[in-house]
């Protein structure tokens, strides 16, 4: 594939490096190393970042994504994620006429949001291109929904862009290590000072958090491609990618949604490929001359709200740092920079306290 | 002596599949006739009957031309007028026409001498029916199916909304932020329009015409007096070839050249208001174009890469180059052609330049329009 994963269980390093773990690999562990070590491998000298996960592209869920850059609708009042989703929209818009766009898996795409009934705007408005209320005649082509809105977004699929982040790390040197992570302390023991906790959907097997449950969502990839628009629809009772939604690619079309709270099941269902594809070809008529290729489930880690903070572990003598960063939802793609950005802040943070204790590395 | 008797009769016949009500028939035998000069009342009860010789009855119409516009205005008049039967005759069919290589994306011009208004209507016409297809279960299969995007211009236009901008989907102006990935360019127009394919329209338009009952026949015509032998109406949509059918010099060649590329993250088309650089992303890879002179391909990648830098990514398919059949306006109206003294009436519906898949179904109901009064002006003699 490209880059060398670690099949080993010892780390060799030096003892003076400054030794940060990231545990998970999909696109928050990946990005949020990358940010790190892009804002501070030359401040501190002997910064050694090592990534472990049992999960490496493309088994992760990032890479089942379909990879639109779309928040949920509201953010019901959480203004920080609504930044982080902007910081995300803009930095992969930038890199749109660089010549790395598409090994990135990043590229435009237009669509629609349907609601069967009127809704405000969305929080995503301002940050897309070219907002704009649906015309009548737009809605004449959705029978059952009354209201919506087109715009222009970001497609960022994650199998390429994951990809094309390990190479990016490895090339600098980054380590991999495929292996699950029993604790916290297992890590620390071993001279990690610095934890970044990226483990999503199961990072309640490293510390119990009643608030991340896993949020079941199974797709069908089909081929279709006269199909140029996303399509969204958002059916207020039913909840958050529980209506259909149709997402076109630049391998297939993406075909959902489900949305089961609790359900661990990585197994796909053949009666939620059923209830899937009848109302999709409800919703786009044209899916029927489509060829389907295959189903694929993924757990989102859902939560209230992104868990994105600093914890100070004691372990004996030895104390360890843990930046969380999980927590994502169903907007992991959407909102991953800007997460990657703030968790690099608090890297920062802990930077300059360390070079104001014994060991200075500045 | 002349009697001039007018015999109007109302057919309320099924014939094959399909019925027909309403249409009369107005026929007046002429001054010269061979015939008596009366009907006899005999032939009022062999009327009804003709539907079992429909070869010996029916109005015989030849559509010359199996591009988009033959095509479309064949299967308008078979589908319109049951008691026709139409034959398409055309040296190459798809995917040999014009119409095959071009992108297909719908976006209309404005002809020197046509009426504002009737340019639209064509324009408005063909959108709506191939809309109809794009929403339908049909549009992977036809070809036809939804495309957004935008027209960009280096210097703010006078007019900012052109006649069709109602037609299309949402119609409206490039924000700054849409604009900044065209940094050459200083305005610009945001749409959804339709994408009509024809290596998939054409194929579909044929199945459509032979369940209407149409046939398709092989043949180069080069004699329209020969064709008015053996057809009642013809129906001129030879496009390029009108030139040497017609002796057209108004007909030109304007041609076109473009690439296609295999690259499949482009969503959106671009074009430059000029027409002469575009990237169209299809069903099947991205056109890119295009030139009404001789350029080489490297130009055209060129230009279009300045435009979508992803374009370096893109892998070629291949390169295709066409003639459209320029006019300084499509012509749409009616002749004849002498045949052993009668006239032959001929529909004429070609000279549409770069615009075929744009205003073809308009224009076939127009032709439609012109093949009805046709009809209705025949002479009744050797057909009853």
């Amino acid at each position: 594939m490209g880059f060398h994963i670690d099949w080993s269980l010892d780390v060799e390093s030096t003892a003076a490096d400054m030794r940060v773990a990231v545990i998970g690999a999909g696109v928050i562990g990946l990005s949020t190393a990358q940010c790190i070590y892009e804002r501070y491998h030359s401040a501190v000298s002997s910064l050694s970042i090592e990534v472990y996960a049992d999960r490496f592209t493309p088994q992760t869920t990032s890479d089942g994504a379909a990879g639109l850059w779309q928040p949920y609708l509201y953010d019901n009042g959480n203004t920080l994620e609504t930044k982080w989703n902007k910081e995300t929209f803009d930095y992969l818009l930038g890199f749109l006429n660089s010549p790395d766009s598409i090994k990135m898996g990043i590229f435009l795409q237009s669509g629609y949001n349907l609601c069967s009934d009127p809704a405000p705007d969305p929080s995503f408005r301002d940050i897309v291109l070219g907002f704009r209320q649906l015309a009548k005649r737009e809605l004449d082509l959705f029978p059952g929904y009354s209201h919506g809105w087109f715009n222009t977004a970001l497609m960022i699929e994650g199998k390429s862009y994951l990809p094309w982040l390990m190479n990016w790390l490895k090339q600098r040197g980054v380590k991999f290590y495929q292996r699950k992570v029993s604790s916290f302390q297992e890590l620390a023991d071993s001279g990690v000072e610095v934890i970044i906790n990226c483990t999503g959907v199961r990072s309640g097997e490293l510390q119990p958090d009643p608030e991340l449950k896993p949020g079941r969502g199974q797709i069908i990839k089909v081929s279709a491609p006269w199909l140029k628009h996303f399509i969204l629809t958002h059916n207020f009772k039913k909840g958050v990618y529980n209506s259909p939604y149709i997402i076109p690619g630049s391998r297939h079309v993406t075909v959902g949604g489900v949305f089961q709270l609790g359900n661990w099941s990585e197994q796909n269902s053949t009666a939620d490929h059923k209830k899937i594809w009848e109302e999709a070809c409800s919703l786009e008529p044209s899916l029927k001359h489509a060829r389907v290729m295959e189903d694929w489930s993924g757990l989102r880690p859902v939560r209230s709200r992104v868990r994105l903070e600093r914890e100070m572990m004691q372990f004996g003598p030895a104390s360890c740092e843990v930046i969380h960063n999980y927590g994502h939802g169903g907007y992991g793609l959407t909102i991953h920079w800007g997460c990657a950005l703030e968790a690099a802040r608090l890297f920062g943070e802990i930077i300059e306290q360390k070079g104001q204790g014994d060991r200075s590395r500045l | 002596m002349t009697v001039t008797s007018s015999v109007q009769w109302r057919m309320g016949i099924q014939t094959r599949s399909s019925s027909f009500k309403g249409m009369s028939l107005t026929v007046t035998p002429p001054a010269h006739s061979p015939f008596s000069t009366q009907v006899p009342r005999s032939l009022l009860f062999v009327a009804p009957f003709w539907y079992c010789c429909p070869a010996m009855h029916r109005v015989k119409v030849a559509v010359v031309g199996a591009g988009v516009v033959g095509l479309s205005t064949a299967v308008v008049i078979a589908e319109a007028l049951p008691h026709c039967s139409v034959t398409v005759l055309a040296d190459r069919f798809t995917p040999n026409t014009t119409s095959d290589g071009a992108a297909g994306i719908l976006f209309a011009s404005q002809f020197p001498d046509v009426p504002v208004e009737q340019q639209r209507r064509w324009f408005k016409r063909t959108f709506d029916h191939l809309l109809l297809i794009a929403s339908s279960p049909e549009a992977g299969v036809a070809g036809v199916f939804l495309s957004s995007g935008w027209q960009i211009f280096r210097e703010v236009p006078p007019e900012k909304k052109p006649y069709w901008s109602d037609c299309v989907l949402s119609f409206g102006t490039m924000t700054d932020a849409e604009l900044k990935r065209f940094p050459q360019y200083k305005f610009g127009q945001a749409f959804t329009t339709i994408k009509c394919e024809c290596p998939s329209y054409l194929p579909w338009l044929q199945k459509r015409l032979e369940k209407a009952g149409g046939i398709m026949i092989h043949e180069k015509v080069t004699d329209l007096a020969e064709l008015g032998l053996r057809y009642d109406v013809i129906v001129n949509c030879s496009g390029l070839g009108s030139r040497e059918l017609l002796g057209d010099e108004d007909v030109h060649p304007v041609r076109g050249q473009v690439l296609r590329v295999h690259a499949p993250w482009l969503q959106h088309f671009v074009r430059v208001a000029d027409g002469h650089t575009y990237i169209y992303p299809g069903a099947g890879g991205v056109t890119l174009g295009g030139t009404r002179q001789a350029a080489d391909s490297q130009a055209i990648f060129e230009r279009c890469r300045r435009l979508e830098p992803s374009l370096g990514s893109a892998r070629p398919l291949g390169e295709w180059v066409g003639l459209r059949p320029g006019r300084r306006n499509p012509r749409v109206e009616r002749g004849h052609v002498r045949v052993h003294g009668r006239r032959v009436p001929v529909v004429h519906n070609y000279g549409h330049g770069g615009w075929g898949i744009t205003l073809s179904w308009g224009t076939a109901l127009d032709a439609l329009d012109l093949v009805r009064q046709c009809l209705n002006e025949r002479p009744p003699e050797a057909r009853l």
